[in-house]
């Protein structure tokens, strides 16, 4: 089924819609969510959240993208998940790597302002990424957004690990610049 | 959770909001026939920086005199017609000369051919070259890196001259990400070299463009240990500085190295 017939599923409050999200897109947000939680059943509770997500928005939103619309849903779910598991300084998945490498962006020092909101990081975010080259967002995406390992990107991008170290590298380097320079973080 | 990761959270949960057009592309096959990589930079930089040996470019004076004159000079290349943008000296811990390396962007498509013809006279002769450790000195033009632009009809060109005397053999792993091996040079230095597609260095590639003088170029010295020194700046302007985007690159810029650079080699 189509995207758009699948959002008009939600439009129309028919729980067919949830049917053929999973069938279209169930592996794509439990992946998005796997690969931060390490886990298959928590994976599958964002999945959840995701389709109750989309059921709650839809609409009156209307996704361009439902992947991704369902995945970012479920991204958010594992983030929330992880926050928790933070807090019991407990761990799993790809992203802890992942997080160590971003954190790179922050800048040392500690007395750093406050924490920007939310909106106004993710706008600046969103502005770096469209400012980046497609390989070089394709990657970070991959690497940030998705969570994937080193060793899957250089597979994915025909490369070695070396040159996706070297671009991460130097696109976090500049994702830090950025926010550094509109005093985000 | 203390405040870094917590900072940390925070922008990989802005990261996470990342707009949906992102996530998509991000996973979809690759194909590197999606890329618009005409371009390509071939890079070839020399890794053998140096033990002992001529310190100045009055040696490299005298090497000529001894027959080692530079196999392409910048008189064969007409400077009129190029726009150097890079010249860098590389010395050692006391201050002795250790390597010139400069690189030049040609556009005029004429010139172009000449250079090309002279590279290859060059290279050819290069390849007949023996071996010169024992006679130390500069080797002239023994690595001629060109760089070939496809769709832009343009090339650079460095050269390099440098000490011969290094100890290859202490010169065996990679030495930086993205670079390879390539030869072992038969006069004792290796040559690195390392591809770079044009993305992702494409905008500022081309915002570089609009500055004749700008250069993309990568840099790597190791020492003889094979211990990374510097990586220099992959945007310098003609005087070596970071090339900030925004920053042109002036006439005066351009006068002042090439009177710098015929200052020292009397050309």
């Amino acid at each position: 089924m189509r995207d758009e017939e699948i959002v008009e599923l939600y439009r129309r409050r028919d729980e067919r819609a949830i049917e053929e999200s999973q069938k279209k897109y169930g592996e794509y947000c439990r992946a998005a969510a796997r690969r931060l939680l390490g886990s298959e059943l928590d994976a599958q509770e964002c999945e959840n959240d995701a389709y109750a997500g989309a059921w709650n928005a839809i609409p009156p939103h209307s996704p361009e993208a439902l992947g991704p619309f369902l995945a970012k849903i479920a991204r958010r779910a594992a983030m929330k998940k992880l926050r928790e598991r933070a807090a019991e300084k407990r761990g799993g998945g790809e992203l802890p790597a992942a997080f160590e490498e971003l954190s790179e962006c922050l800048p040392a020092r500690e007395d750093t302002a406050a924490a920007a909101e939310g909106k106004e990081l993710t706008a600046a975010v969103n502005a770096f990424l469209s400012g980046l080259a497609e390989t070089e967002r394709r990657m970070f995406v991959c690497r940030y957004w998705w969570a994937e390992s080193v060793s899957d990107i250089a597979a994915r991008f025909g490369c070695g690990e070396s040159k996706v170290k070297m671009k991460l590298a130097r696109t976090r380097k500049k994702l830090r610049a950025r926010l550094e320079k509109e005093g985000l973080l | 959770m203390n405040d870094r990761d917590e900072k940390t959270f925070l922008l990989a949960e802005a990261l996470g909001e990342a707009d949906e057009k992102f996530i998509d592309e991000a996973e979809k096959e690759y194909s590197p026939g999606r890329k618009r990589a005409q371009i390509a930079l071939i890079i070839i930089l020399c890794a053998a920086l140096v033990l002992g040996g001529v310190s100045s470019l009055a040696a490299k004076k005298k090497a000529a005199k001894r027959g080692l004159a530079p196999l392409v000079t910048f008189s064969d290349l007409a400077p009129q017609e190029m726009t150097l943008t890079k010249w860098e000296r590389f010395t050692d811990a006391q201050g002795e000369l250790r390597a010139l390396h400069w690189t030049q962007r040609i556009t005029d498509e004429t010139f172009q051919r000449r250079v090309l013809q002279l590279l290859d006279e060059a290279q050819i002769k290069t390849a007949r070259e023996e071996p010169r450790q024992a006679q130390g000195g500069y080797v002239p033009s023994d690595s001629v890196h060109l760089v070939i632009h496809e769709d832009e009809l343009t090339y650079d060109i460095s050269i390099s001259y440098r000490d011969i005397r290094s100890d290859a053999e202490t010169l065996e792993t990679s030495i930086g990400v993205g670079m390879e091996k390539t030869k072992k040079h038969k006069a004792g230095f290796y040559v690195w070299q390392c591809v770079l597609e044009r993305e992702p260095f494409e905008r500022l590639f081309e915002e570089l463009w609009e500055y004749s003088g700008g250069q993309v170029t990568m840099s790597v010295r190791t020492d003889l240990n094979n211990t990374l020194i510097d990586e220099r700046a992959l945007w310098t302007r003609p005087d070596g500085n970071p090339l900030a985007p925004d920053t042109p690159v002036t006439e005066a810029d351009r006068g002042g190295i090439w009177d710098e650079f015929r200052a020292e080699t009397g050309k």
